[in-house]
């Protein structure tokens, strides 16, 4: 069965390509191939990411089969693949990355990871904008690795970026969503833009509430790989996700910091009027 | 005449006037896992279809990548 097939998800573009599924998987340290091929296919994922590594600098540095699982997967699943820059600290670090992960991988698009901060592996605004000018301007869709940060975001978009990928949170943190108030304050300011939580989603209502915000997918891959089930916690995902984007479409209740009657009662019951 | 290389396998002495292409004959086990990697040199993307061309010269550094899982 094919996740286009299997969805209840409204069809949405990135870039030039539609997809049905609104789960972008991360492939890194499941426990073993057929771990990972499994919680793909629960995952109903459409898109994968991969990274890029110089493995000669490691005796037997292969990758016991993890990416042919991968590139498998995406054939029968119907995925495309989307290689990150990983490890970079500078923009030239991540244009070069770039190129070599288009000739490998025969995809255009790329996650641009440009870190500044060793501790928190937050991007690097200044390198980051930089290198999706240059990349956007060699021909790739870029898909930066970005903060909340408003006016990066503005600035990656007069880059050229289509596609946002704004922090929930810290990678690997699995705290969920930080500031709330920012992504909805990205989610107005950038109708027209595809923005993306990618980072820091430990739990499956994490996946729902930055749905019901409104951003059009969520990337993750820890919540999954390091789960007690990952194959198991990628269906928890994938059902997350269609929920709170169902939630979203069809509109959520004003709130209101008062209590509101729903039992159309006419007041108390032993009271006479 | 040779000159020396820094690779991820350490120096490689190569002769002068050595390709990008020659020195990954050396350095990788089958010739089939050149289409497998990517090359920088110096830090630069060498494209698969200029590996022939590209001259390499004395302490330049040569690096292969490969696509490994990632999130």
């Amino acid at each position: 069965m094919t996740a286009t097939a299997d969805t209840t998800n409204t069809p949405w573009q990135l870039g030039d390509v539609t997809l049905h599924s609104r789960f972008l998987l991360g492939t890194a340290q499941y426990p073993s191939p057929q771990v990972l091929q499994e919680a793909i296919e629960a995952s109903g994922a459409q898109v994968l990411t991969l990274g890029l590594k110089r493995t000669l600098a490691v005796p037997g540095g292969g990758d016991n089969g993890f990416v042919e699982i991968i590139r498998r997967c995406a054939q029968a699943q119907g995925a495309h693949l989307l290689p990150n820059t990983a490890g970079c600290r500078s923009a030239r670090e991540a244009i070069t990355l770039a190129h070599m992960a288009r000739e490998l991988l025969n995809t255009h698009w790329i996650k641009l990871e440009v870190v500044g901060d060793e501790q928190t592996l937050q991007p690097d605004p200044i390198e980051l904008i930089e290198a999706a000018r240059q990349l956007v301007s060699d021909g790739f869709e870029v898909l930066p690795y970005c903060t909340d940060d408003l006016v990066t975001c503005l600035r990656l978009v007069d880059a050229g970026c289509r596609v946002l990928m704004p922090w929930g949170a810290p990678i690997g943190s699995g705290l969920g969503l930080l500031n709330p108030w920012a992504l909805r304050t990205l989610r107005a300011r950038l109708p027209h833009t595809t923005l993306i939580v990618d980072a820091g989603l430990g739990a499956p209502s994490h996946a729902t509430a930055a749905m019901e915000l409104g951003m059009d997918a969520v990337l993750l891959n820890s919540a999954v790989s390091q789960s007690g089930d990952p194959v198991r916690m990628a269906r928890a995902f994938r059902h997350a996700i269609e929920g709170g984007r169902a939630g979203f479409e069809a509109g959520l209740m004003p709130t209101c910091d008062v209590a509101v009657a729903t039992t159309p009662v006419g007041g108390q019951p032993f009271v006479l009027i | 005449m040779t000159i020396t290389i820094q690779t991820d396998r350490g120096p490689l002495e190569l002769p002068h006037g050595s390709t990008v292409a020659q020195a990954l004959a050396i350095l990788l086990n089958e010739p089939s896992d050149t289409d497998a990697m990517a090359t920088a040199l110096n830090g630069q993307f060498v494209p698969r279809r200029e590996r022939e061309q590209v001259l390499l010269n004395e302490g330049d550094t040569l690096l292969c990548f490969a696509a490994i899982t990632g999130g």
